[in-house]
């Protein structure tokens, strides 16, 4: 019989240190020994990270755990705020918004899900808008922020929270972590790539200085140039423009003018959206648009002219293609991060996705043999993740209203994929809302993204009526006013970071507040 | 767009009367009339074999109709069961063992014998410990007890599990209508009316083709019936059995203890007895009409799958339960969904005999097997009926031990985790060994539902 330790193996090199490689690198470290699987990071300062990604989703929080991460502290050293959704603004119409939470819509009623009764008031002329029976939506309209509670019966516990916090810190947090677990670093330029001449598997990379760093599995988390796994690989990429249009972003910090939001907020503009994501010491800004309809430097106008504070750096504009790579993981060579592909950071889905992919690698790990079917689950699995994000983006650019502009022409008029029209279709319907074992939003994502943007079901679930209207307004009217009461028993949001978390970099606030 | 006011389940037999007994219940005071017209059927429309299993999920089931245990046993001859026996293992409801440093049990069990122990999966499953010993005990709900990891189904005499449900049902103001199905009046591709022997045509605005494989309301409609292209079982023989105290698999015979006795069915590719054929509809659900039991697929018995399916496609009907405009994105929906859910469900049956060498499979069960046999990976799809565990139970049970674990054992303790995982096993047979006898527990336990 062949055993495990026959075939192992036993060098792991990671090509990059943004927060892609880090990532890797402390997830890794905290389940394997140095001493059984070696790993080596080699990054270049000259090059530099993208800087940019600093929204996340609840799921970053099981990560955390399982590395044993303490959460004051990383939020403290990582200046992070908390999060309980994203706000979006004039997406389907100018002057409308609505928050697309971590959490719940009220509960099922009689083993009906709760927006079907919420429609069938609606039918009744109820006007009530459905944010009034969610917890994490009044809590951001009132930017209040409490630890969820444990009792599962509690109206306290219908939410869930991310973080936004610094993406450098973050790297940093990271790389301090895996260092501790035996992660040995290299700076320096990768200029050359040697192969097996038979397999092209990449045997080892070569630096600048002549140094050659061997690996038996190599992962590539160079960004958006894929160093290994295009360049030298040419694995091929499957673009998604056609619905996703978007492919440049501005990106700048400013200083903080108003206390923290718990929340991000996504601004619909004329050729794509800004993005804004407070953290402790400032506030992170970006323009997403498309290139093809609105000029670099009209973009960065806009941008800079809707600043809540002064900038603290000069603008930095990103390229990218969204898309996907044909193949992540391609003979010795894993693709995580920016290499892998890009979906743009709309419902901040990126850091989670190299979670994924780290989560996944684990599951799938190769040995020498290197054998297809490792390979070919982990680019099945993968696939299929980054399939079914790319569709509830693409729903947030499509259900508008919005023809103002040529953009949102194209976006609400374009053709989209079979897999979410019949989705959309079902909602419309009746209400229904797809489910999958994979995929990271649930319904309750969908659904607030659905009613946030004018998709409102026609009809509702014919067994809702086995409750009487009177029962169900009282029960709606009571639901709601727990919500109420427990938004209005919590601290605000800041004032919670301050006694919970206080950032350790020197806080700006208290001078801002004097302007 | 109106609500249904009225409901025609064409049928008899546990499918007819599960969906009769369920929508009863489902629609209470919505002022929708369900009519049962018999279509004179002598077997059941469900289930092949004389008794079925049933898994803990239709508890739930139970519970909405508000039955309990102690009247299923009275009236049922109930027998709980926690394992299905499969001659060399057992098929356990529940856990094996406990996740270790986020890996899945049974990676340990491939790491003690790659280190030349002798490790049997069945040890570490106090379910199956349980059926190997006789014992039986009801679950706890404390997460930290070696006793919360498990759950247990039950074993139905088919004849009066059927009776059972036609009685609520009737009770609830289900009606019955007089005569036999003679004929079936397909206008379009929609039902219009459905004839008898007697009496004039029914209508309705829905209609449930709950007539066995003949499936009299689908083939109305034409819709085909597909042949499953790898299970070749198409004989049910009554065969004799062996005594047995919990459900047993052995050969295509299966055994079940009910009170009073043991029913034992064979399934085989020859001989007399009842014939079927392996497969399912293209379509479960056509514009006013939705397929249960066999008019909607048939597969040989093994552990569950029957109410399991009928389950299933109850909950997912009244997910997406129509209107009188009969949307068809409904309906598309609720075909994706049970098309997923039969063809895994079929994956399962399946699996002990591809592993035999006496089938081949479909390439997502390729995908599983070779997954796991490579390195412990249990591929789970949309739609699975059977949890992971029962998978690992199969494959591990009929020999697959896979060529790998997962390497993060390799960066434990090995001598502590050895003495752990022998600790692991003591405690699971003490506690075993602790339980009352599974024959006392029906008599004299006043059993909740
Ligand atoms: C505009 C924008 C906004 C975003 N917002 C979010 C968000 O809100 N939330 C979210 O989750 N994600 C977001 N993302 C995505 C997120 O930024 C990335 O997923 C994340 O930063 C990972 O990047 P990376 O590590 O793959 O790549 P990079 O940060 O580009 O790192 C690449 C690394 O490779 C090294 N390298 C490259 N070439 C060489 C070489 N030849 N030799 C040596 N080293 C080399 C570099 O030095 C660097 O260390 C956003 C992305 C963009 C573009």
């Amino acid at each position: 019989m062949s055993k495990n330790s026959d075939e192992k193996i036993k060098r792991i090199v990671i090509v990059g240190g943004g927060t892609a490689g880090w990532i890797a690198a402390a997830g890794l470290s905290s389940l394997y020994k140095s001493d059984d699987l070696s790993i080596r990071l080699v990054e270049s300062e000259a090059i530099g990270t993208v800087g940019v990604g600093e929204a996340t989703v609840p799921h970053i929080r099981h990560f955390n755990v399982k590395l044993g991460i303490d959460e004051r502290d990383f939020m403290q050293k990582t200046s992070a705020t908390f999060k309980l959704g994203i706000e979006f603004c004039d997406w389907n119409r100018k002057g409308q918004s609505y928050v697309h939470p971590f959490g719940a819509y009220g509960e099922p009623v009689g083993g009906v899900g709760f927006h079907h009764h919420w429609v069938r008031m609606r039918k009744r002329g109820d006007t009530r808008s459905i944010d009034d029976f969610s917890l994490p939506v009044k809590m951001s309209h009132m930017a209040r922020f409490m630890m969820p509670s444990s009792d599962m019966r509690a109206v306290e516990s219908t939410f869930s929270y991310a973080y936004q916090f610094d993406a450098g810190l973050y790297a940093a947090y990271l790389r301090a972590y895996a260092e501790a677990r035996g992660v040995v670093r290299t700076e320096g330029r990768i200029t050359g790539v040697n192969q097996n001449a038979e397999t092209g598997f990449v045997e080892a990379v070569v630096l600048e200085s002549g140094e050659v760093v061997e690996g038996d599995l190599f992962i590539d988390a160079s960004g958006f140039r894929g160093l290994l796994i295009e360049q030298t690989l040419k694995s091929g990429y499957e673009a998604w423009g056609h619905w996703l249009p978007c492919d440049r972003a501005w990106a700048v910090p400013c200083e903080a003018t108003a206390a923290n939001t718990p929340y991000t907020r996504a601004t619909a503009r004329d050729a794509g959206w800004q993005w804004r994501i407070p953290l402790q010491h400032r506030v992170g800004n970006g323009y997403v648009f498309s290139s093809g309809l609105l000029s670099e430097d009209a973009a960065r106008t806009t941008l800079m002219a809707n600043l809540e504070g002064p900038a603290q750096a000069e603008p930095k504009m990103l390229s990218f293609t969204t898309g996907v790579r044909k193949q992540q993981w391609n003979k010795n060579v894993v693709a995580i991060g920016l290499a892998s592909g890009f979906l743009e950071p709309l419902e901040s889905t990126s850091i989670h996705l190299i979670q994924l992919a780290v989560t996944n690698l684990v599951e799938m790990l190769p040995d020498m043999r290197f054998c297809d079917d490792d390979r070919d689950e982990f680019n099945r699995v993968m696939h299929l993740e980054y399939e079914r994000v790319r569709d509830f983006l693409i729903l947030h650019y499509h259900a508008t209203e919005r023809d103002d502009t040529p953009f949102w022409d194209y976006c609400r008029t374009m053709t989209i994929p079979d897999s979410l029209a019949y989705k959309m279709a079902l909602f419309r319907e009746r209400g229904v809302i797809v489910n999958y074992k994979d995929g990271f939003f649930l319904e309750p994502s969908w659904l607030a993204v659905y009613i946030g943007q004018g998709v409102i079901p026609r009809d509702y679930d014919p067994l809702s009526e086995r409750i009487s209207d009177q029962a169900l307004a009282r029960y709606m009217a009571d639901y709601a006013g727990k919500v109420s009461s427990a938004v209005q028993a919590m601290p605000s949001h800041a004032a919670f970071l301050e006694q919970y978390c206080p950032s350790a970099i020197v806080s700006r606030r208290a001078t801002v507040g004097a302007v | 767009m109106a609500r249904l006011k009225s409901i025609l389940i064409c049928g008899s037999g546990v499918a007819a009367w599960f969906m009769a007994a369920g929508l009863s219940r489902a629609l209470e005071g919505q002022g929708c009339r369900i009519t049962v017209l018999d279509d004179g059927a002598t077997e059941d429309s469900a289930c092949l074999g004389r008794a079925v299993l049933s898994l803990p999920a239709l508890r739930a089931f139970h519970g909405v109709l508000g039955l309990s245990e102690d009247q299923m046993i009275k009236a049922a001859r109930v027998w709980p069961y926690t394992a299905l026996n499969m001659g060399t293992y057992h098929i356990g409801i529940g856990d094996h063992g406990a996740r270790l440093n986020t890996v899945a049990f049974h990676h340990f069990v491939t790491w003690l014998r790659q280190g030349g122990h002798k490790a049997d999966i069945d040890t570490f499953s106090i379910p199956a410990l349980m059926a190997s010993a006789g014992k039986f005990t009801r679950p706890v709900n404390d997460p930290n007890s070696v006793l919360s990891g498990f759950s247990y189904g039950l074993v139905l005499d088919v004849g009066r599990y059927s009776d059972l449900l036609r009685t609520y049902a009737v009770s609830r103001g289900v009606d019955v209508a007089e005569g036999r199905l003679t004929k079936v009046d397909g206008s379009g591709a929609q039902i219009a009316s459905v004839h008898r022997d007697q009496g004039a045509p029914l209508a309705a605005d829905f209609y449930i083709d709950a007539t066995g494989e003949p499936a009299r309301l689908m083939s109305a409609v034409e819709v085909p019936f597909e042949v499953d292209l790898y299970l070749n079982a198409n004989r049910i023989l009554p065969a004799l059995p062996h005594d047995t105290g919990v459900p047993m698999m052995s050969a295509g015979c299966q055994m079940l203890p009910v009170m009073g006795g043991v029913i034992s069915d064979e399934a085989a590719t020859n001989g007399d007895g009842r014939a079927f054929v392996q497969g399912r509809r293209a379509q479960f659900w056509v514009s006013n009409v939705v397929a249960a039991g066999h008019a909607a697929g048939v597969l040989q018995p093994f552990m569950g799958h029957e109410l399991q399916l009928l389950h299933t496609g109850f909950t997912r009907l009244i997910g997406l339960f129509p209107d009188d405009g009969m949307s068809p994105v409904l309906a598309r929906e609720y075909n994706r969904l049970m098309t997923q859910t039969f063809d895994r469900v079929r994956d399962f049956v399946l699996l002990p005999q591809v592993l035999r060498g006496q089938a081949e499979g479909p390439p997502e069960l390729a995908r599983k097997i070779s997954q796991f046999k490579s390195r412990g990976r249990v591929v789970m799809y949309d739609e699975e009926s059977y949890s992971e565990s029962f998978w690992v139970s199969v494959l591990m049970g009929e020999g697959v031990l896979p060529e790998r674990y997962d390497r993060i054992i390799d960066s434990m303790e090995p001598e502590r985790l050895t003495q752990q995982l022998i600790k692991m096993r003591d405690i699971m047979a003490r506690a075993v060994s602790a339980m009352p006898p599974l024959k006392a527990v029906p008599v004299t336990s006043g059993v909740p539902a």
